[in-house]
């Protein structure tokens, strides 16, 4: 008889893969779970319009998650992503449609920006959490100094896509989210860059005994997490019809969650794009779920807190299964 | 054979010439609108109260026939516009016929709420406000609250004496606002003369600090105008052992009671922008929807506690919630007709509530 356990059998597939992997697809299930519970309360939602309603909102945390993935795979944390998201809908709304030169030039110092920040984590051994903890005021007053007060408008090529029907009745929304999840699990996955990240998350020594530069590698992420932090303003912006530096601070945490539960750790050495994916999409479809479900005001917090427990205990159990 | 036929067929024809203009008045008659309260945040006491108001007026409401249903939804998270996106939307789907948000961003919300008058939903927006064309506001006027709390504590120290201002959050358009009337009122008394201005975020906990660190600086105070601060303001006094002025006090329950034990001078009140704005802002809804003629922005006032009516206000108001006005139907249209008539300074407050 076959054992009953795959895992444990001695044809299992290797133990990193199945550590890296697993978590994800628990977070898929529960993702697919929750959108089936949706579905069938609300049976709108099995329509372009219906799933472009619940799932546009959650297309700029799914980049921000993305950007907190890299981010973590270098074993650093990202305290900043939410006020940076934020900064950057608001050089968006107020520089980009009228000057576009110079609103990409603002975005481009705002991606040199952070890379700074890693070249400061680096050079001053200043713990990650401090940096960007710093960090998140500077974005902040920043996006203060371009928007004092939430509004502007967004460029119209801006608007026109995030409007946009593509054909054969496919969301845009999955479109764009699935275009920055391959994108950063090719960079991270199949290229040189992304294994330099890795190593540097996992044993910086390797990086450096094979000619690395930690240096330059932490920069690079900096630069990565801050391109895709643009990219996720940008999406932002779109969604909220202009600027608002404070957004989306709740990004910080969130993109934290998303990253967890797709099978990151915060020691580093892991790269998760899509279990990120499906950890952001989860945790945005929730809001969906509780009001949809209309539960009582008080219980609302309680039941989101619970489901979040729930899904990381499964993870726990099914990692203490796989070792 | 044929003529029959025909007869038959015109016969139907004047029938149905008949009955279609009925038919048509019977289409006017909308149904009765399914209504949704999007709430941005449930993480203070004024949030609260508001929804607990809401839900018991929309209870009613459903009772009477006026909506047929309804539903609360508060988003997660810190008042963030991004969760409250995602909550809209997700209420979206289901069309409601009229659609309530508290907004956690005067702007972010635009793009959804656009999307929510497309889908001929009547969008009305409270306790903010908002450039979106298609939706309509409820909201309470600072100057109101300013002119109001001011005016008691005028009336509280007689016309006479010595006030200190203590003003809201440094900077903030609605703190400019109030001050500007608080200004107003206070030069256009002679006997009252301005002997300092704080900044106390309209806080009790920051009131009492602020006031401790200056008070020693300052002669006697009659009164102290602001904005819901009182009950620090007053602590303040005490613990310098001096005589407690006439103060604005926040009409939590909290306050009231400690204003009830006999703090805080005689001619004190208690005034704040007022959670029942919820029920407001359903019943101007279901006003817009029943095709009356409501202005774009329409202005309830703030709850006012005056001295006289503080017991009945302390029966009604338990101690973690903030008292609000129990809008009705009646009560509302009146409003909304002061508003239309531009007679909101002189329109009559709702009546304390009774139990």
């Amino acid at each position: 008889m076959i054992s009953m356990n795959p895992i444990r059998s001695r044809n299992a597939v290797p133990r990193g893969l199945v550590r890296r992997v697993f978590p994800g697809a628990i977070t898929l299930v529960a993702m697919i779970v929750i959108l089936i519970v949706c579905g069938t309360i609300q049976p709108r939602i099995w329509s372009q319009t219906g799933i472009t309603l619940i799932l546009s909102p959650i297309v700029a945390m799914v980049i921000a998650s993305q950007a907190q993935m890299v981010m973590m795979s270098i074993g650093d944390i990202d305290l900043s992503i939410g006020f940076f998201v934020g900064m950057v809908t608001t050089i968006v709304a107020t520089i980009l449609p009228d000057t576009p030169t110079l609103g990409f030039l603002a975005l481009g110092a705002s991606v040199l920006g952070y890379t700074l920040m890693g070249a400061l984590v680096q050079l001053r051994e200043v713990p990650s959490l401090i940096a960007t903890l710093g960090g998140s005021f500077i974005w902040l007053g920043l996006g203060l100094f371009a928007l004092p007060v939430p509004g502007g408008s967004v460029p119209d090529w801006l608007s026109s896509y995030a409007f946009w029907t593509p054909p054969l009745s496919i969301p845009v929304s999955v479109i764009t989210m699935l275009t920055a999840t391959v994108i950063t699990w090719f960079v991270m996955q199949r290229t040189g860059l992304g294994a330099r990240f890795r190593s540097l998350g996992s044993n910086p020594y390797a990086l450096i005994r094979s000619g690395g530069s930690v240096l330059r590698t932490r920069m690079l992420t900096y630069a990565i997490v801050g391109i895709l932090g643009v990219l996720s303003g940008i999406t932002l912006s779109a969604e909220i019809g202009g600027g608002d530096v404070n957004a989306a601070p709740g990004y910080t945490l969130s993109s934290i969650a998303a990253v967890i539960l797709g099978g990151g750790v915060f020691t580093g050495g892991r790269a998760v794009a899509w279990g990120t994916l499906f950890g952001a999409v989860t945790l945005g479809l929730l809001t969906v779920l509780l009001t949809l479900l209309n539960l009582s005001s008080n219980l609302q917090p309680a039941v989101q807190g619970a489901i979040v427990i729930a899904v990381l205990a499964g993870r726990l159990v099914v990692e203490r299964v796989v070792k | 054979m044929r003529i029959s036929k025909c007869l038959v067929l015109s016969a139907i024809l004047a029938m149905s010439a008949v009955t279609m203009p009925s038919l048509g008045l019977a289409q006017e008659k909308k149904p009765t609108p399914r209504v949704a309260l999007s709430n941005a945040y449930l993480g203070n006491a004024w949030r609260r109260s508001m929804v607990a108001a809401f839900e018991k007026a929309a209870a009613k409401a459903k009772d009477d026939g006026l909506i047929s249903s309804w539903q609360v939804s508060n988003a997660p998270g810190e008042n963030s516009a991004t969760e409250q996106i995602a909550q809209l939307k997700a209420l979206l789907l289901d069309k409601p016929d009229i659609l309530i948000v508290n907004p956690a961003s005067a702007e972010a919300l635009n793009p959804t709420l656009q999307q929510a008058c497309n889908q001929d939903a009547v969008v009305v927006i409270f306790d903010s406000s908002t450039d979106l064309k298609c939706a309509h506001v409820v909201s309470n006027s600072f100057s109101d609250w300013a002119r109001l709390s001011t005016q008691a504590i005028i009336d509280g120290i007689g016309g006479k004496g010595n006030v200190l201002i203590a003003r809201g959050v440094q900077g903030s358009p609605p703190e400019k606002e109030m001050y500007a009337v608080q200004r107003k009122l206070l030069d256009a008394q002679p006997g009252i003369k301005v002997v300092g201005e704080v900044f106390t975020f309209c806080d009790a906990a920051k009131a009492q600090e602020a006031l401790l660190g200056i008070i020693a600086s300052l002669p006697e105070v009659d009164g102290v105008v602001g904005c819901g601060e009182g009950l620090g303001a007053v602590q303040a006094f005490l613990t310098a052992g001096r005589k407690a002025p006439v103060v604005a006090f926040a009409p939590s329950g909290r306050a009231l009671k400690f204003w009830g034990e006999g703090n805080g001078g005689p001619g004190s009140v208690a005034v704040m922008s007022d959670p029942g704005q919820g029920v407001a802002a359903l019943f101007a809804a279901i006003a817009i929807y029943n095709g009356q003629n409501v202005p774009r922005v329409t202005v309830f006032p703030p709850v006012v506690v005056s001295d006289k009516a503080r017991d009945a206000w302390i029966a009604a108001v338990g101690d973690d919630q903030i008292a609000s006005w129990q809008w009705t139907k009646e009560l509302a249209d009146k409003q909304i007709q002061a508003n239309i008539a531009g007679t909101v300074d002189k329109a009559a407050l709702p009546p304390v509530p009774t139990h």
